[in-house]
């Protein structure tokens, strides 16, 4: 498949994955997608190319749930006591010495 | 985009209404706002230290050290990006007190211009579908020890974006970098992430990885 008349609005059926020199360029759009990067209008622009363009709708899925899958596995819960152990260190901290001392 | 100048995550100013706190309502008053955030941080300092102890020691040292700061900070910033911030100081001077840099990345600097650009730090494409297959084994178990696998800084970046949502320049301002060089760093960590998920699959024999190149030839053509 020529690439050639591939611009960078291109529309219609998507040819393979990696073979859309455009798609290419977006990985980095998408990314910055998902992390709430982008402005409303470049937003619009990743939307309208996605409308179109089954392989870069697969690729955002596949990102979003790389980051999905970060965050289950990071999602480790404090050992039960540690809340009442800094506190009673805070409190400590409060009634010392150096209580209010600027830290830095 | 928080400007990280603006933000003011890292740079506390005098809090008038803290400092005629007296201490216990100084104490209650940081509970509030510092606690609710307790597990998302030991989550977090599990990214730095990996032994649950040391985790559990890294949280109580910053938030003592946050505590003893608190009445700088005004009221209404971003007390959230602050308490991390902490954190990484926290880390960094418990941890690195024999001067030691984090495992180095010495192409970091390099490429923190063409961060953006750096199409070669990206792992072969495999076909999407392939990794969709490989996703449904590969869970949360394994992307946390390729995480973990990852340079200290790529793990930090990562996890402050994907698990705690920060913006680009609230992550510059909790680790004191660039805004570039985070985007770098962040870059470089989702890649190797995503080059772990392709290895495992493949490992497993679940797929047989294709480095299918843009032109579709040059590294078939060589092999």
């Amino acid at each position: 498949m020529s690439s050639a008349d591939h611009g960078p609005t291109v529309r219609g059926m998507p040819p393979a994955s990696g073979a859309h020199p455009h798609c290419d360029d977006l990985a980095e759009r998408i990314e910055r997608f998902l992390d709430g990067e982008l402005d409303a209008e470049q937003v619009r622009e990743l939307d309208e190319h996605l409308d179109d363009c089954l392989p870069c709708t697969t690729e955002r899925e596949l990102r979003a749930r790389i980051r999905e899958l970060v965050r289950e596995g990071c999602a480790e819960r404090a050992p039960a006591d540690l809340i009442d152990r800094v506190r009673a260190r805070l409190t400590a901290v409060a009634a010392g010495p150096d209580a209010g001392d600027d830290g830095d | 985009m928080t400007s990280p100048t603006a933000s003011g995550a890292t740079r506390p100013r005098g809090g008038t209404v803290r400092r005629a706190m007296d201490h216990e309502q100084r104490v209650r008053a940081f509970e509030e706002e510092a606690l609710p955030h307790l597990d998302r941080m030991y989550a977090a300092a599990l990214r730095y230290v990996r032994r649950p102890a040391d985790a559990d020691d890294l949280v109580q040292e910053a938030l003592t050290t946050a505590f003893r700061a608190y009445h700088q900070v005004e009221e209404g910033s971003n007390v959230r990006a602050w308490l991390y911030r902490v954190l990484h100081t926290t880390f960094l001077s418990q941890y690195r007190r024999d001067g030691r840099r984090p495992a180095e990345d010495p192409t970091e600097d390099v490429e923190v211009a063409a961060a953006s650009a750096s199409s070669d730090v990206t792992p072969p494409r495999t076909a999407p579908s392939a990794e969709q297959t490989a996703l449904s084994a590969f869970g949360p178990t394994e992307v946390k020890e390729a995480l973990a696998a990852l340079p200290e800084e790529q793990r930090v970046a990562v996890y402050l974006a994907d698990v705690e949502g920060f913006a680009y320049g609230e992550i510059a301002d909790i680790m004191g970098s660039p805004v570039g060089t985070v985007m770098s760093r962040l870059h470089r960590g989702r890649s190797a992430l995503r080059a772990s998920l392709a290895d495992y699959a493949t490992r497993s024999g679940m797929v047989t990885t294709s480095h299918v190149r843009e032109d579709g030839s040059d590294a078939e053509v060589r092999a």
